[in-house]
């Protein structure tokens, strides 16, 4: 659009800075609770007249959030780990070899992918409690797998189609057998692709609900997604510890989509345009 | 070990060290379906193999076989279908807003200013924060002593505090609006990247043939997107049949479940009434919908590659 008047120029300009702020508004306004006394919390006043941090130290300590962040921390960085190993090794193998069943292989990845993780919780319980992996690290990594490897598994594929195979056959003229190839040309290549991925894993992981409050119920396996969600019915009253557990939730992720944002976008975007 | 003894192991373990072609490609996606392909088929069969027994935590001894008799009572369950009814609203109703209101910001966004890179990472806060989150930020929001009553009262708008999600009607269509604050921003992104392969030079040509800007966007810009937004549109709807975490944590599937999509009342009948077998039963109803709504989707989006 070249030559739009002065007032559709003021307008657009509107818009942008209205949706930054509905955007943005409500996580600002849950900081802001957080740093203010209990008594300025239902007030008009946009900022703390002095901010507090007393919420978050009640928070992490009291309120045992120090030991949910670690329990997120610790299921988040495994399950994307090991999700982008064994993702990415699948992948690889879909977008350059084919092998008998090979295609149905595929397909029934997409399938699971669909599926509405609510099917999987009711016996994934029942295997789990059979198992004793209930309320441990190892059950809820196990459970958030099953739709964290199928995820990447898709995603790299798209992204290692995208590698030119001369490398790799060059590499194999040199001697090279498959694995040292793979190893030693693609894995490298895919750098990029597979950081985009990792971002992208870690904080759908991160923010994972379901799976989390059907199989973990102790402090020290509970991550802080069930943790807030808790602490809403427990502490109607005191807002300020409150709006402190859900910022403390939300930096993590914010900070890695920030810091990483032109791999998130390369992510996000490739991912859903090849379909 | 001795030499021949090295060999040996050697060449049984070749397959694995250096295998062949075939080899290598089965190698590399047996984590993978070792994992989670088989896990999850396995717990899919499980899954079904349970809405055909009655079991109930609430008696354990007892786990009678029942055939499609779950089936038979979920369907006569008012419960059920009033949940259905409000998963179809939410899905239709909340999905073609956010596609609207995605392909309408993208268009008005689409140009360049400055800040760009940060403002798109910013308005993506509502996507990145987890489900929880933005349920507690607008519970807390939209309470009677929240802010939006505060500044709604102070204005004069309203005489008293409205309880946002008291009524039944309000907190139905609440519920959509959060679920778009949330939804919309990553849209936006999407079809902001398929704007952008939109050659300019189209909308060149069109205007010196004194197309109006209306005209522009019916048919050069909707044409070119399709693609995109049939992709868009199938991961949200099949997201939004999905939906849990937001619901249950806004508003619990209430006021007097009104607000229950099917993966509440589903968790509801697992967690709270222990009826695992019926839950089953209720879980795979909307496996068969996902995968319904998936295959007219797919027939659509194959015809459409081709244009």
């Amino acid at each position: 659009m070249a030559h739009p008047s002065v007032k559709k120029r003021i307008m657009l300009e509107f818009i942008v800075i209205i949706v930054l702020f509905i955007a943005v508004f409500p996580f600002m306004w849950m900081v802001f609770t957080s740093l203010k006394t209990e008594a300025e919390v239902y007030k008009l006043a946009l900022f703390p007249k002095q901010p507090q941090i007393g919420a978050y130290l009640e928070t992490l300590r009291k309120y045992d959030f120090l030991r949910f962040t670690l329990n997120s921390s610790i299921v988040t960085v495994l399950t994307t780990l090991i999700s982008i190993v064994v993702g990415s090794f699948a992948a690889y193998s879909f977008a350059r070899f084919s092998f008998p069943g090979g295609q149905y292989l595929l397909i029934a990845f997409m399938v699971v992918l669909m599926l509405p993780p609510i099917v999987f919780v009711i016996p994934l319980y029942r295997v789990l409690n059979s198992i004793n992996l209930i309320d441990t690290f190892p059950g809820l990594i196990l459970a958030d797998m099953t739709f964290t490897i199928p995820l990447v598994t898709w995603m790299m594929r798209g992204f290692f189609a995208t590698i030119p195979r001369d490398l790799e056959e060059a590499a194999r003229i040199d001697g090279c057998t498959y694995w040292g190839a793979f190893f030693k040309v693609v894995w490298p290549l895919s750098a990029p692709g597979m950081a985009a991925t990792a971002i992208f894993i870690f904080i759908i992981t991160w923010n994972e609900f379901l799976y989390a409050l059907s199989f973990t119920s102790s402090t020290e396996v509970k991550p802080l997604t069930v943790a807030v969600s808790e602490f809403i019915g427990q502490f109607e009253i005191d807002w300020t510890n409150l709006m402190a557990g859900g910022t403390i939730t939300c930096l993590p992720v914010m900070l890695v989509a920030f810091v990483f944002q032109r791999y998130l976008m390369a992510g996000l975007l490739s991912g859903s345009l090849k379909g | 070990m001795n030499d021949s003894e090295h060999s040996k192991l050697r060449s049984y373990f070749k397959w694995l060290v250096n295998p062949s072609r075939t080899q290598f490609a089965i190698l590399l996606v047996i984590p993978a379906c070792v994992l989670a392909l088989a896990l999850a088929i396995y717990l899919f069969g499980y899954s079904f193999y349970l809405s055909l027994h009655d079991v109930n935590l609430a008696r354990p001894w007892s786990s009678p076989f029942v055939g499609f008799g779950l089936y038979k009572e979920l369907f006569s369950s008012s419960d059920f279908w009033r949940s259905m009814n409000y998963t179809l609203y939410f899905t239709v109703i909340g999905v073609s807003l956010q596609i609207t209101l995605g392909i309408a910001l993208a268009v008005l966004l689409n140009r360049k200013f400055r800040l760009q890179g940060f403002y798109r990472v910013a308005i993506l806060v509502p996507w990145i924060i987890p489900q929880v989150i933005a349920a507690m930020i607008w519970a807390w929001i939209l309470l009677d002593r929240g802010i939006l009553n505060t500044v709604l009262t102070s204005i004069g708008i309203l005489k008293e505090p409205y309880l946002w999600l008291g009524s039944v009607t309000m907190t139905k269509n609440i519920v959509i609006g959060v679920s778009t604050w949330r939804e919309v921003p990553f849209l936006v992104l999407i079809f902001l990247a398929g704007l952008q392969t939109i050659p300019e030079s189209m909308y060149e040509a069109a205007r010196v043939d004194g197309a109006t800007s209306w005209k522009q966007f019916w048919y050069i810009t909707l044409p070119l997107l399709r693609p995109t937004l049939l992709v868009a549109l199938l991961l949200r709807t099949m997201s939004a049949i999905k939906a849990f975490d937001l619901i249950y944590v806004l508003t619990s599937g209430g006021p007097a479940n009104t607000t229950e999509v099917m993966g509440v009342y589903t968790y509801d009948q697992a967690f709270s009434f222990l009826r695992l077998g019926f839950a089953s039963a209720s879980a795979f109803v909307l496996v068969l919908i996902i995968l319904i709504i998936s295959v007219i989707y797919i027939k659509l989006l194959w015809r459409d590659v081709e244009y």
